[in-house]
């Protein structure tokens, strides 16, 4: 039965030949997610693509917009946003779950190892040449010895599903990932935009992410009576990032601070107040780890705090997340997280790696020569979606640019073969119609006293047909990602 | 514990976002003023835009990238032009460059406020909405989005620290315009205060009165709008909240409140030259200040607000001059 008002929406699409998040064939949503398919069809004409525009009004008015590096005189612009949310269903969602508590365990446990005992080195199950040419790796960590072990306070590593549905991590990011405060954006915007949708699908909530941020940076405070002085340690506001800071800093209750409003005084960390120095306790830190100290690190940095370490050393202030995590980032490294979840926990990897051929190993280096034009190669310390070879979408010209890259330099280039990444739809500018995308997922896991998994996290989508590249600075946009209550859990 | 602090940056970014919005109020203020004037005056008088640019002392400015003194191009200059560093875009665009790196004090309603004020003067097409012609809506919008952003600044902001930072640069920068709105006007009015009298100059001095002030209250408490009572009403009646000795009053209790001092006491320049300046305007009469000479007083009086502004500048913005206090 079909009253007379639905729109074509929801027939009209097409999933093709892709694993799509939300339809499991053409015009059929999947069945979990049938409420927003009722919603969606019931909207009248022009109604969805208001509600798009309203979106990106509200998003523009909030500030919430980003420059491109170098250009002053071009406008901000605003984050592209897809009112189509992602939706992952409960039983998806408890898996990806738990396969973050134990990689972020792993990992944790990896950091402290290699800048501590070195077991899992002497052991030969990560070769140490690999840990000591990581380009993240860091020489003034070795030894240092942050509250309750934990080095990896805030963790982001990216999911990506392939054309089965499957679910792999695609890259760990350890040092500073960004992006939580669109989570927390974009879903206030939908809130306004889909408010009766929400209660009735029983999505998860997120707002509760910055408590949870406060209760993991307060975990790690050398001051264990009262609340602690906590900043967040910002480049400044031409920082691609810094509305993000300065959101957080708001949500937390922190003070938001550049490098040049702190100074070492008497042995404690101290900010520069209308009232004179005032010690701090924990820095949440936006800035790279080799800013951090000219004294430690990079002598040129003017963004960090001179003496900063030797006060981190007597065990007066806590960095999250701390230096030195950024060696697993490393894309060589990436390949033996699951050794590594074997290796500490004695458990089977919950989340796959996806196949990685290093062309430090000669065989896999042939194999990854042989086959350029099917696979993808990545620069092993490369991000942001930049230095990349998609074969399938090469030319020639390309490939042979990356052969001589490889054959000069081994160690810095890895291979995976090319996936199939799923999709979803995403609302056409032009009609009343929507068109499959691909499609990422970055998760926010914090690790405190305890390991706290953000239901959902940022959904990354190529805005361009039929891209692989879901980064912002490659055009991508976002999506709002619900995950849903578990029915057992009541509504 | 954490306390009620404040950084030095953070206070002096409160400080100036304050002074760049309540200068973009004034202006916005004056232009319209201006503009509802001129439709009641002979053509010729023409200068009274003029005289304008020299209330924000920009008429140098304006001489190197305009040829005439038209309204056209006052209003381009006034309104759009960021080769001004006080047009209202100009203004807007450091008040929310500031406000950008303290948001974390600013409210997200404030901050939202402010960027929707800056996007719809930025985005504005000034040629097909008739704006050089009638300029009177626009204005409104403006002085309305300003009064916003107030309401959720007085409504929501915590009174702690930096509260009394968004007072100080509110009210020095309203102190400020005051003096300088009754200077240049003065100027062009009047050679000597005795030769008042035209139906024109009525009409002058009350626009005079709306640019800095409401002329309401004025006309209820003094009657028929005349040159002496004007001076007492703009710089010393107490109870006009655009009045300088109302506007001094306000930034000096912010000032004893920050230092936790009673009037009557110091610890610090500002402190000192704020008592100063606020016991000379409770004691100043009208008669005085016409025996000295209006300029004369007013030029003095910006004097000691930019010492003040100084003194402020010293105590709370520049750490490096203090003393590593330990608190």
């Amino acid at each position: 039965m079909t009253p007379p008002t639905l729109n074509s929406i929801v027939p009209s699409y097409d999933p093709e030949a892709f694993f799509d998040e939300l339809f499991s064939a053409p015009g059929v949503m999947r069945p979990e997610f049938v409420t927003l398919a009722e919603k969606l069809e019931k909207m009248q004409g022009g109604e969805l693509s208001g509600r798009q525009q309203a979106a990106e009004r509200a998003l523009m008015r909030m500030g919430i917009t980003f420059q491109v590096y170098g250009d002053e005189s071009q406008a901000e612009k605003v984050f592209p946003f897809d009112i189509i949310p992602r939706v992952i269903s409960a039983k998806d969602w408890e898996v990806v779950e738990r396969g973050l508590r134990q990689r972020i365990k792993a990992l944790n446990l990896f950091v402290q190892d290699v800048y501590g005992d070195k077991k899992i080195l002497k052991d030969g199950v990560v070769p140490d040449w690999v840990v000591y040419s990581s380009s993240g790796y860091m020489q003034a960590c070795e030894g240092l010895k942050p509250p309750l072990g934990v080095w990896c306070h805030i963790s982001g590593s990216d999911i990506v599903r392939d054309g089965e549905g499957k679910f792999y991590v695609l890259e760990d990011n350890l040092r500073c990932p960004s992006g939580v405060s669109y989570v927390l954006s974009n879903r206030q915007v939908m809130k306004r935009i889909f408010p009766e949708v929400f209660s009735k699908m029983g999505v998860r909530p997120v707002s509760d992410y910055p408590e949870m941020l406060l209760q993991t940076l307060c975990a790690v405070s050398p001051e264990s009576q009262g609340s602690p002085t906590i900043v967040v340690l910002t480049p400044g506001i031409y920082n691609s990032a810094y509305y993000e800071h300065a959101f957080l800093a708001q949500q937390i209750g922190a003070e938001l601070v550049e490098g040049r409003d702190l100074v070492v005084a008497n042995g404690y960390v101290c900010m520069k107040t209308t009232q004179g120095l005032r010690r701090v306790d924990v820095i949440y830190r936006r800035i790279n780890a080799d800013f951090l100290d000219p004294e430690m690190f990079r002598p040129d940095s003017v963004l960090g705090v001179a003496g900063l370490m030797d006060v981190f050393r007597e065990g007066r202030v806590a960095i999250a997340n701390m230096p030195g995590p950024g060696v697993a980032d490393d894309k060589v490294v990436y390949a033996y997280v699951p050794d590594m979840i074997k290796y500490y926990l004695d458990e089977e990897p919950i989340l796959p790696n996806v196949p990685t051929y290093l062309c430090s190993r000669d065989e896999e280096k042939s194999h990854v020569l042989e086959n350029l034009d099917k696979l993808v190669v990545k620069e092993a310390d490369g991000a942001g979606g930049y230095g990349m070879l998609i074969g399938p979408a090469s030319t020639k010209k390309e490939r042979e640019k990356f052969r001589e890259l490889i054959l000069a330099n081994p160690r810095g280039y890895i291979a995976q073969p090319t996936l199939s990444l799923s999709r979803a739809p995403v609302l056409m500018s032009d009609s009343e119609r929507m068109e499959g995308r691909h499609l990422d997922l970055r998760p926010f896991v914090l690790y405190g006293k305890e390991i706290k998994v953000m239901p959902g996290g940022l959904t990354r989508v190529a805005m361009k047909k039929g891209s692989l590249v879901v980064n912002s600075s490659q055009g991508g946009g976002s999506k709002d990602t619900w995950v849903l209550r578990d029915q057992g859990e009541g509504s | 514990m954490k306390g009620n602090l404040l950084l030095s940056r953070v206070a002096e970014s409160v400080y100036w976002m304050s002074r760049y919005v309540e200068r973009v109020e004034n202006t916005v203020r004056l232009m319209n003023v201006n503009w509802h004037l001129m439709l009641d005056l002979p053509q010729m008088l023409s200068n009274e835009w003029e005289s304008l640019l020299h209330v924000s002392g920009d008429y140098e400015l304006f001489k190197d990238s305009y040829s005439e003194v038209t309204s056209e191009n006052v209003m381009q200059f006034m309104t759009f032009d960021t080769s001004n560093p006080n047009s209202m875009l100009a203004c807007l665009t450091s008040a929310r460059e500031n406000a950008r790196s303290i948001r974390d004090v600013v409210t997200p309603e404030m901050w939202e406020q402010l960027n929707a004020l800056y996007l719809m003067v930025k985005t504005y097409d000034s040629g097909s909405n008739n704006f050089y012609q009638n300029p009177h809506e626009f204005y409104q919008e403006i002085q309305t989005g300003i009064l916003h952003y107030y309401g959720q600044m007085n409504a929501n902001i915590y009174r702690g620290q930096s509260w009394r930072f968004f007072h100080l640069g509110n009210y020095l920068e309203r102190a400020d315009k005051i003096t300088r709105i009754l200077d240049v006007r003065y100027f062009l009015l009047l050679p000597s205060l005795e030769e008042v009298g035209t139906a024109v100059d009525d009409l002058q001095w009350a626009a005079l009165l709306r640019s800095a002030s409401s002329i309401e209250p004025f006309v209820k408490k003094y009657g028929p709008v005349e040159a002496h009572a004007i001076i007492e009403y703009l710089l010393l009646d107490v109870q006009n909240p655009r009045s300088l000795r109302y506007c001094v009053q306000r930034a000096d209790s912010a000032l004893r409140e920050l230092g936790s001092v009673p009037t009557g006491m110091y610890n610090n320049d500002a402190e000192r030259r704020s008592g100063q300046l606020l016991s000379e305007l409770s004691y100043l009469t009208v008669d005085e200040i016409v025996r000295m000479g209006l300029h004369e007083c007013l030029d003095d009086l910006q004097v000691k607000m930019n010492q003040l502004h100084v003194a402020i500048r010293e105590r709370y913005f520049n750490p490096d001059a203090q003393s590593g206090v330990w608190v």
